[in-house]
């Protein structure tokens, strides 16, 4: 087994628990997981033979699979395809789930409630514990967009978080 | 105490502060009741968010996936690599094959300049040769077996033929071996000698003609 490889075995669990974090399902989830990893071993296949930081250029790799993916998905939608994915696309995944979700905690519901691009940052912070820096590189996006799409994460997060405990109350 | 703003309170959440700035968040939140339950409830967020997928960590790994990394495919130059092993050998035979073709073209060089076929003598050079060979038979007509000796050189010569051509005319094959004439050194020569008297070459095989010079 190549060096690359031993490395990717190694970091296997934390890109998959990212996959989970992105998609909301655990299915997804591994099919994300397993595609990434079908990418980068085609890379290697090709001649690639070591990478500077495989873990953000995985984490990378990850994201941009997972955004092709949905761009596949929502090909035929008549609104501007990439816009439409990255700040709407709860609501349309949701639809699309067909009943099949993995609602392990409501944590994760709400997670998925969030845009794909308050929710890729969210996991790379709260979940990978990357720095502000690390995922500014790894979505290639200014360290400022990190920081606010954080806070409005968030933020969103927390009146969710409110409004469930107002109708706990009720 | 000066505000500290939202972001900021994020980034000490997120461990993005300098130790300075830590303890100046830490010294604001001692005061300030809104920023410490906001500061709370976002570590309550990363903690759910990390609690959550912690048990992810433990599952498992997915089969085929693990599988496709357990494969030991050859990357691309790994093939070529091994490509060019599997090509070492063969290309060492077509080498091998090459140097065969150049030394046997060299052979067959050299066997040129020591035999040549009577059609590469020019016909000047034939014609030399002819005459004098008519010279040193000339008076031994009848006796075309033997050995004559020719400028201090035995030359051995053998009537290896007789028959009549296709006019019915008596024709005697001589073949000449291993002679020189003008330092030309010739290997076999056959000729006819028609009843005539005319020669005519039928068979000249020379190592160097070149000496002869006409």
């Amino acid at each position: 087994m190549s060096k690359l490889k031993k490395e990717l075995m190694f970091l296997m669990p934390k890109l998959r628990r990212y996959c989970y974090g992105l998609t909301g399902n655990k299915d997804r989830g591994d099919d994300l997981l397993h595609n990434s990893v079908v990418k980068i071993l085609e890379k290697l296949n090709f001649g690639l033979s070591s990478i500077d930081n495989l873990s953000a250029y995985m984490y990378k790799i990850i994201s941009n699979t997972w955004k092709d993916e949905l761009r596949k998905k929502y090909r035929n939608v008549e609104i501007h395809v990439d816009e439409m994915i990255y700040n709407n696309l709860p609501d349309l995944e949701t639809n699309s789930y067909d009943g099949n979700i993995d609602t392990l905690n409501e944590i994760k519901d709400s997670i998925k409630s969030l845009s794909l691009k308050l929710r890729e940052v969210l996991i790379l912070v709260a979940l990978e514990n990357k720095s502000y820096k690390e995922t500014a590189e790894i979505l290639n996006i200014p360290i400022g967009t990190v920081m606010s799409r954080l806070n409005e994460a968030r933020k969103k997060l927390s009146a969710q978080k409110k409004n469930e405990e107002i109708k706990e109350v009720n | 105490m000066k505000k500290i703003d939202d972001l900021k309170l994020q980034m000490y959440v997120d461990n993005e502060l300098s130790k300075e700035e830590s303890t100046e968040v830490e010294n604001y939140l001692k005061i300030n009741n809104e920023a410490r339950s906001l500061v709370e409830n976002y570590k309550k967020i990363n903690h759910l968010i990390s609690s959550t997928y912690s048990q992810i960590k433990s599952n498992d790994l997915p089969k085929r996936t693990l599988d496709l990394l357990m494969d030991e495919k050859p990357s691309f130059f790994n093939k070529l690599f091994n490509f060019k092993v599997k090509l070492f050998p063969a290309l060492g035979s077509v080498a091998a094959l090459a140097i065969v073709a150049v030394m046997g073209i060299n052979v067959f060089k050299i066997d040129n300049n020591q035999i040549n076929p009577t059609n590469l003598m020019s016909e000047n050079n034939k014609h030399v040769v002819l005459n004098e060979l008519q010279e040193i038979l000339k008076d031994s007509e009848d006796n075309l077996s033997g050995i004559v000796s020719f400028k201090s050189k035995n030359i051995e010569y053998k009537e290896v033929k007789s028959y009549l051509d296709a006019r019915g005319r008596p024709c005697k094959d001589i073949k000449f071996k291993n002679f020189s004439i003008k330092d030309a050194k010739i290997n076999e020569a056959t000729f006819v000698k028609l009843s005539s008297g005319e020669w005519k070459v039928i068979k000249l095989e020379f190592i160097k003609d070149s000496s002869l010079g006409i």
